[in-house]
């Protein structure tokens, strides 16, 4: 486990990454061909947003520089047509309850909380991208399970 | 593949087995106070121990449950089958780490869709309760696990048919 600064560090790493993916994939749909959708990635973006900015204070906190976000990104896969951003949406909220679960290991109290209440709250929104229910959300050595 | 976990791996999430446990510190200094490797100390363990227990018993009165609610309602035994898979595979993985205790017998309701909302008001309950044993734990391998657990199961409860028939 790391520690609880390289943690939320790495937190807020993947948080930078998911406000730009779910940011690019929401200008890329249609709200009214694809209202359902549209409306997912929107209250995705929202919620990435806020943890980005609440990770970013926590860290503050501690008196040490938050990790800035990247020059660009990329995509995870082609996003082109609903599905594809869908298939997009679903991998980038899965890596980030897995990120969050690596968090829930490496803090405790409040920051804790935080984390576990953000991996069910991912672990949930998996399922509005078409995501199934899994055994062991965000734990990739039980993918399997 | 991945391997599937050992006995000794499980323990060592709940027992602080050659891992570094963060209980106790506050927010900034826990690099100071974290413990290592020979320094974990009983009562860490202790109380891990206690929390694992409580998982395997709260997972047995919702098995428990499920069992009697399916079988007197095998028009919604399908969607409940999903979850007893998902409990019983939270259990199967505590099952040599932690000793359940006799768990409170719940009454099921006399019509299906009542029996429905009883079952997904005790596993909200479960979520709930599987959230707080991962804020307890002493462990982070132990919290991450909980904490995976809590969401399992609110992922299964956000998939449950409604009473009126729609997921």
């Amino acid at each position: 486990m790391s520690t609880t600064l390289e943690a939320l560090q790495k937190t807020l790493t993947a948080e930078h990454a998911a406000v730009w993916v779910f940011a690019t994939l929401g200008a890329q749909t249609s709200t009214s061909s694809e209202p359902a959708l549209s409306a997912a990635l929107a209250a995705s973006y929202t919620i990435h947003r806020s943890r980005r900015d609440q990770l970013s204070r926590a860290i503050r906190d501690l008196g040490v520089e938050p990790v800035a976000a990247d020059i660009g990104y990329e995509l995870p896969n082609a996003a082109g047509t609903p599905e594809q951003v869908t298939a997009a949406a679903l991998l980038v909220e899965s890596r980030c309850a897995a990120t969050y679960a690596d968090l829930v290991g490496s803090t405790f109290g409040e920051q804790r909380n935080w984390a576990i209440d953000a991996l069910t709250d991912s672990a949930v929104r998996e399922l509005g991208f078409r995501g199934s229910p899994e055994i062991f959300p965000g734990l990739s050595e039980f993918a399997d399970r | 593949m991945t391997a599937p976990p050992t006995r000794r791996f499980v323990l060592g999430l709940g027992l602080g087995l050659g891992l570094a446990s963060v209980g106790g510190c506050t927010f900034g200094d826990d690099d100071a106070k974290r413990r290592g490797l020979a320094g974990s100390s009983g009562s860490d363990e202790e109380a891990d121990q206690e929390l694992l227990d409580e998982a395997r018993t709260e997972l047995a009165g919702m098995l428990n449950l499920l069992r009697r609610t399916s079988r007197r309602f095998p028009g919604i035994a399908t969607p409940l089958a999903t979850l007893t898979a998902l409990h019983r595979a939270h259990d199967d993985l505590l099952a040599d780490a932690g000793t359940p205790s006799e768990s409170t017998r719940t009454r099921v309701p006399a019509s299906s869709a009542a029996a429905l909302t009883l079952v997904r008001n005790r596993e909200r309950a479960l979520q709930v309760e599987l959230a707080g044993l991962s804020a307890q734990a002493r462990s982070g391998p132990l919290a991450r696990l909980f904490a995976s657990m809590s969401a399992g199961v609110a992922q299964h409860v956000q998939a449950l048919p409604t009473p009126g028939g729609q997921a």
